[in-house]
């Protein structure tokens, strides 16, 4: 209990990031105009109308995105063993860009109903394609899973940019925006469905807390405890590939949050599946926010793009985990 | 009539200045856009443009061209293609993807290569040069205008050029004669929705003097909106979508925009307080109003008539 005390700092820092980018943008807003947008809001006021239908809906969906990757990335982590688990490195986020790549070059537009779809659906099939090639069924080497998980990752991200070089024009600008990674203009549209889906996910992973703790002691530890090992993998599986391939429709491949953000977790609240989903829940959204405000603030008036912002910021936070912590005390 | 005679006056001395200017036979020694010179022995015959773009204006004055390289997509501009086609221009590589062989192929006597943007051949320009002469044109430095008096030069039609730059002037006075505009200013935006840059034109770019000369007040956007590492270009300022809620201006054109896109502009709700969202006056500028040239710009002034003429 002492120690899920210790989530109260990390959702204080959610809650200031979230804030923050509200007050940043590339159209200069002061302060008591963005409060007023919040607070007495006036629809005929471009600025107004600017924070609350562009930046508030933006940052909501930071959190929501990032809250999805630490979640997904943390039973990741603990379904394969694998401290490096993470759905960008495991083929389930460049399974999701494919899919989403081909529905948009398909049809010519960027429509959020249908990519959460296939975001998913993509999702499911690259996690089961690497999941076969790493021979998971068979061993658990983890060294072969990422193997597999890189190599397929780079196939599909050739063929995404492949699907990319011929879409129309007009597609193409959004598009490569979207392909890194990006939550510029992401309105409330994309919001209301990527919440709800990743709030049902957050759910089903808490519920599946328990049984992740025993399956975590080891299979045949696990199994001695009552838990039936096959049924705990495919239902959270099931739940990382909702997560992950929401978390990619709505803002893009990001890489980075889904494997920091648990090993910050870890660090934090310890390896118990409640507090650490929990802790990564809410540190993959402040690190998702982070890169997002960074990248506004950073970048002047050129937008860094999320993807980009968080693997710069979340690379040299890895390394650093990695030389403090010694990474396979999974 | 003061206007028109100035015109035949302005055209007579432009004229007789190109023919008393520095050329008047071949061989000729062109200037490139580095400040360097390519000696022409003879007007050329066989033209290869490796820029989608200058091979518009080589087109609208008649010039030569056997071969041009095509867009990233592999087409040529929806403006001039009827023209291209008729003419027999055959189709090389995509933009980017420099073939030498073909250049080599083709035997032609005059290559013309863009300094910058993605048709430029320019890293290519060491091997071009031994296949034929390489002229190289900044087109992204100078108007629409002055690019078609520089490949006139070069490949002997100052006359046609000259005819060409008048009639459009004068088709562009004539337009303006019938046209009612809307009250106030007007603005250029690429609208590409939140996700992506939005360019705006500047008052003095290729398209907004193309609006002065109809006679709109055009809105200038302040440099400080470009949101790009590189500087604001002549024609457009690269402004961020949230920019986009700043502008002044009762009419909006929409840069390479067709109706479906105005309807689009106009029902953005962050938006809605746009003078011209709000007065209803968003229009279109043409689906190849992106690119200036003088096919294009001829577009741009055609739907501009359809829109505002009967006066």
């Amino acid at each position: 209990m002492a120690r899920t005390r210790r989530l109260w700092p990390t959702l204080g820092l959610l809650v200031a990031v979230t804030l923050a980018s509200l007050f940043f943008g590339p159209r200069e807003i002061t302060p008591d105009v963005t409060l007023e947008a919040l607070l007495r809001f006036d629809p005929t006021d471009g600025a107004h109308l600017l924070v609350r239908e562009q930046r508030l809906p933006r940052a909501l969906l930071a959190l929501v995105v990032g809250a999805a990757l630490g979640a997904a990335g943390a039973m990741m982590q603990t379904l394969t063993r694998n401290p490096l688990a993470d759905p960008g490195l495991l083929g389930v986020s460049a399974g999701a860009t494919l899919a989403i790549v081909c529905l948009i070059a398909l049809t010519g537009r960027i429509d959020i109903g249908g990519s959460l779809w296939a975001g998913i659906g993509g999702a499911g099939l690259g996690g089961a394609a690497v999941f076969a090639l790493g021979g998971m069924a068979r061993t658990r080497d983890p060294v072969r899973l990422v193997l597999a998980g890189a190599a397929l990752s780079i196939v599909l991200l050739t063929l995404t940019r492949l699907v990319t070089v011929n879409v129309e024009a007009h597609v193409f600008d959004q598009f490569r925006h979207w392909a890194v990674g990006s939550l510029q203009g992401r309105d409330w549209q994309v919001l209301g469905p990527a919440a709800a889906l990743v709030a049902l996910g957050a759910l089903a992973a808490l519920a599946l807390a328990r049984p992740l703790d025993a399956l975590a002691l080891g299979q045949d530890f696990g199994q001695s405890l009552g838990a039936d090992p096959r049924r705990i993998w495919l239902a959270a599986a099931g739940v990382i590939v909702v997560l992950s391939g929401v978390a990619t429709a709505a803002a893009g491949p990001i890489t980075f949050v889904g494997l920091s953000a648990p090993h910050l977790a870890r660090h934090i609240v310890g390896p118990a599946h409640r507090g650490l989903l929990l802790a990564s829940m809410i540190l993959g959204g402040a690190l998702v926010g982070i890169a997002d405000l960074a990248g506004r603030v950073i970048g002047g008036p050129t937008q860094i793009d999320v993807g980009i912002m968080a693997a710069l910021i979340g690379g040299p936070v890895f390394v650093a985990l990695a030389r403090r912590m010694r990474m396979n005390a999974l | 009539m003061n206007r028109r005679s100035f015109l035949t006056l302005a055209t007579c001395a432009a004229a007789l200045g190109s023919s008393v200017g520095a050329v008047t036979g071949w061989p000729r020694r062109l200037t490139n856009a580095d400040g360097s010179e390519t000696a022409l022995p003879r007007a050329p015959a066989r033209i290869l443009s490796t820029s989608v773009t200058l091979t518009g204006s080589l087109l609208a004055i008649g010039a030569p061209v056997i071969a041009s390289a095509t867009t990233v997509r592999g087409a040529f501009f929806d403006q001039w293609q009827a023209e291209a086609r008729a003419r027999g221009v055959e189709k090389l590589w995509r933009a980017g993807s420099i073939d030498l062989e073909a250049a080599w192929a083709l035997e032609p006597d005059l290559i013309v290569v863009s300094a910058g943007g993605a048709d430029s051949a320019l890293a290519q320009r060491a091997a071009l040069a031994e296949v034929a002469p390489v002229l190289v044109l900044d087109y992204g430095a100078m108007a629409w205008e002055n690019l078609t008096r520089r490949l006139a030069q070069a490949t002997g039609r100052e006359a046609e050029a000259e005819a060409l730059l008048t009639g459009f002037a004068e088709t562009l006075d004539a337009t303006r004669a019938t046209l009612t505009l809307p009250d106030g200013r007007a603005n250029i935006v690429s609208y590409n929705g939140p996700g992506a840059p939005n360019p705006i034109a500047r008052a003095k770019g290729a398209h907004g003097r193309l609006l002065t000369g109809l006679g709109f007040d055009l809105e200038d956007p302040p440099t400080g909106w470009q949101s790009a590492s590189m500087p604001a270009s002549a024609d457009v300022v690269r402004a961020s979508y949230e920019h986009l809620t700043q502008l002044r201006a009762e009419t909006t054109f929409l840069l390479a925009g067709t109706k479906a896109d105005a309807a689009r502009f106009m029902a953005d709700p962050i938006l809605a307080n746009l003078p011209s969202v709000q007065r209803g006056q968003v229009y279109g500028l043409g689906k190849n109003s992106f690119r200036i040239d003088y096919y294009s710009a001829r577009e741009v002034v055609d739907g501009i008539a359809r829109q505002f003429g009967g006066a």
